[in-house]
């Protein structure tokens, strides 16, 4: 499903994690240079008394989020911006959804600004990330132009 | 260890970091999808989180530092709260962005625990190499004080 024509309380298609990848995580530490241990070393995060599974970035699972927007928004589409706040970690294995509904549609000159409440959820239904997005979508007429 | 004392970690407010500088290469850029299960993008164009890399590698100081600053002790647990994204332009690979950084507000409550959580804002701005702004991303860390 795309955004053709978003209205108030439309769901946004979620986008799916199976199994959080501890290889990612090693990966994200690089690229964020992000030294701590938690995202890489078992013995930290034994230590720091987070269980048994490595600890994925807030970054990564955050972009979870970004992945559905941008999937749902099309090519033409931008996130113009998104605030949100971390309540829990993910862990290597979990499986996790990123949704969204849309919460507001403001018809612009040039476009339409679409505001959504989002989240990534836990399979065991624990909200680790909650927040709002704003993403920009092209005219209508400008849309069907380019389809 | 007592919490340290408010108005001496408020004199952090309006405190500017270094900064830096950030070019991100087209192999950072694919390896970075991969590991966030992100489809590659038209042209080789970053995923948007790189907004947040660039805020992240582009303080000027390490996390460590950070720490230092806002005077966490060993004891202490330094938390991730709130995260504000503002994208004004999509970043791209083999261009040179810099990022200037500033330390915004700083605050104290207690938690429902009676424990002490002091909050530190962080504000970072990217900006391409014509100073013109592609985003800004604003921090809020957390710093739970251990009980005495």
């Amino acid at each position: 499903m795309s955004a053709a024509s978003p209205t108030l309380g439309d769901e946004i298609p979620t986008f799916v994690v199976e199994s959080v990848s501890a290889e990612n995580m090693k990966l994200m530490a690089l690229l964020l240079r992000d030294p701590n241990p938690i995202h890489f070393d078992l013995d930290a995060v034994a230590s720091a008394g987070l269980g048994s599974r490595v600890v994925n970035q807030g970054g990564t699972t955050l972009a979870y989020v970004y992945n559905m927007l941008e999937a749902w928004a099309g090519p033409e589409g931008a996130v113009r911006r998104v605030g949100c706040r971390f309540r829990g970690n993910v862990f290597a294995g979990d499986h996790v959804t990123a949704g969204g509904v849309v919460t507001c549609v403001r018809i612009l000159p040039d476009g339409i600004d679409v505001d959504c409440d989002v989240w990534v959820e836990r399979s065991d239904g624990v909200r680790v990330i909650t927040g709002t997005a704003t993403v920009g979508l092209p005219a209508p007429a400008t849309r069907e132009a380019t389809t | 260890m007592s919490a340290p004392d408010l108005d001496d970690l408020r004199q952090l407010a309006g405190r500017v970091l270094p900064g830096g500088s950030l070019r991100i290469a087209p192999y950072e850029v694919a390896i970075a999808d991969d590991a966030l299960e992100s489809p590659h993008r038209e042209g080789g164009r970053p995923h948007p989180i790189w907004l947040v890399i660039a805020s992240l590698r582009g303080l000027g100081i390490t996390v460590d530092e950070l720490c230092e600053l806002a005077r966490k002790s060993p004891q202490d647990t330094l938390l991730i709260g709130d995260v504000e994204i503002s994208h004004r332009a999509p970043l791209s690979s083999g261009t040179e962005y810099l990022t200037t950084a500033r330390i915004g507000a700083v605050d104290r409550r207690e938690t429902r625990d009676g424990g002490v959580l002091d909050t530190l804002v962080v504000i970072v701005d990217v900006l391409d190499d014509t100073r013109a702004t592609m985003g800004q991303v604003t921090s809020t860390y957390l710093v739970k004080r251990a009980v005495a």
